[in-house]
């Protein structure tokens, strides 16, 4: 079966489709299937070249959608499909149970996170372009973002929060490798304790920090021994 | 009390005037040429110069060093970069990654038509399919920082065989399509979202009235703030900008009566 991208109209109705899923939500009610007729007729999608295939197991993690994806799109389209939001918002419409679902039971989040927009606020929002993007800058070594990924497909953490929109990183390799050593506890398997908050050393703090020395420093030059080194004293907490 | 920032490392702003950036299309390919005047800022010869594109994605041009009195390069960019992209130039210093002087929000221009896009405003996509709609603007909502992208001009990609210039070149469709682009994204300024107009802003909006007001030989501030008047004030500078280009000719060279 070959993957599809939502027409105009098919954009509308899953709009309509997923806000009445988080109206039903709010009431408690179960959240309804994707009707069929939004994901094939022709009038509210259109076929494309790539090859869809249903997941083999339940996603676990972002990382497990971002690996299926990488499975799905070709490395040289790679570029011209990343930008195709249309695309990205059937394919959430066409894998919705999968991605609301958690556990037993389903949980919805915001309307972009289905519906994908291409601004730097919104892309990284998505449910599954989001991980797609990050995964996609980190093909090298994936582990080098897990602080990004690890987490379920329902939930998005604070690390990814503060520095999903920041392009400066997401494509970084040095700065993917200085957070992830920075917040993530691999005994754990998650981010560090206390890394989700507001306070001194937290990820919303550092943002801060490269956000200042970026006006007269080139962060895409600066190697990450160099930056963990020039790293404030507030960061202590999270370097042991 | 809003953050201010200082700038201690005294990093020189490089004016628009200084970076000269034009698309063009070879053998199907875009390029971008950049030629950039940098030797009145009095950088090391041997600082590095980059091109940041930056939309969903960033991209990074190596232009080299800076090297001689101009700084002239044509890059291959793919597909990755389209006429809707913000572009920075900066230049650092090799050892330190220091920047040394940046040019931030730049556009390009096209290289066949330099100085003489219809409206040089206004970036253009033809990436999209449009549902049957051979055209549309597209407006951004603001970012985190309240910065607003400039209305985009979607043209479906099945008309664009390669390259929107294809179609907006066309002597049927350019007559047809660019007074209704100017008077959609001027409406949309001043009668929807009703902006504070600045002759020195920065916002698209600034720059599109500002526009106006030269097309028109009439400054927008001079008109009156009664939306009637805003209203006139559009209509003279949509029929400036079309008898400036003597549309109606155009379309009669073309054989329509």
């Amino acid at each position: 079966m070959k993957a599809r991208r939502f027409t105009d109209r098919g954009l509308t109705e899953f709009r309509g489709f997923v806000e009445q899923c988080r109206r039903l939500v709010k009431e408690g009610a179960d959240l309804p299937s994707v009707p069929q007729e939004l994901l094939q007729s022709a009038e509210m999608s259109e076929e494309t070249d790539l090859e869809f295939f249903d997941p083999p197991s339940p996603f676990t993690s972002k990382l497990d959608i971002a690996r299926y994806l990488d499975s799905m799109i070709p490395p040289d389209e790679e570029e011209s499909i990343r930008r195709d939001a249309a695309f990205w918002s059937w394919l959430a419409a066409a894998l919705f149970e999968r991605i609301t679902c958690e556990g037993q039971l389903r949980r919805i989040k915001e309307t972009r996170a289905y519906l994908a927009g291409l601004g730097f606020q919104d892309f990284y929002r998505h449910s599954l372009l989001g991980p797609y993007f990050v995964f996609s800058q980190a093909r090298d070594d994936p582990e080098r973002v897990r602080v990004l990924l690890y987490d379920i497909p329902t939930v998005m953490n604070e690390v990814m929060v503060q520095f999903g929109s920041y392009q400066t990183l997401m494509q970084n390799p040095q700065l993917q490798t200085l957070i992830q050593r920075l917040y993530f506890d691999a005994g754990r398997g998650r981010i560090k304790k206390g890394a989700g908050g507001k306070n001194a050393g937290t990820p919303r703090r550092l943002m801060d920090y490269f956000r200042q020395i970026e006006l007269n420093y080139d962060l895409h030059s600066i190697g990450v021994d160099v930056l963990w080194e020039m790293l404030p004293r507030e960061f202590e907490r999270f370097r042991k | 009390m809003a953050l201010r920032k200082f700038n201690y490392l005294e990093r020189q702003r490089i004016t628009r005037d200084d970076v000269i950036l034009s698309y063009l299309s070879v053998g199907g390919r875009q390029r971008l040429r950049v030629s950039a005047q940098l030797e009145r800022y009095n950088f090391p010869l041997d600082a590095h110069v980059f091109l940041d594109a930056r939309r969903m994605e960033i991209r990074r041009f190596d232009l080299g060093t800076v090297g001689g009195a101009r700084l002239e390069r044509e890059i291959e960019i793919g597909t990755g970069v389209g006429e809707r992209v913000a572009l920075s130039l900066f230049v650092l210093d090799p050892k330190s990654a220091r920047k040394l002087g940046e040019a931030t929000g730049l556009r390009a221009e096209s290289a066949s038509n330099p100085g003489r896009s219809p409206l040089s405003l206004l970036p253009v996509d033809g990436s999209r399919k449009l549902d049957g709609e051979p055209w549309r603007i597209e407006y951004s909502e603001a970012d985190g920082d309240g910065k607003q992208d400039a209305p985009v001009l979607l043209i479906d990609r099945e008309l664009c065989a390669g390259t929107p210039a294809s179609f907006l070149n066309n002597p049927m469709i350019a007559p047809l399509v660019f007074p209704s682009v100017l008077q959609q994204i001027l409406t949309r300024a001043l009668l929807i979202l009703n902006v504070d107009f600045n002759p020195a802003g920065l916002h698209w909006w600034d720059a599109w009235i500002r526009m106006g007001g030269v097309m028109s030989s009439h400054p927008y501030n001079e008109a009156g703030t009664e939306q009637e008047d805003k209203e006139d004030w559009i209509r003279e500078v949509v029929a400036s900008f079309a008898r400036s280009r003597d549309f109606v000719r155009t379309l009669r060279e073309q054989g329509l009566q």
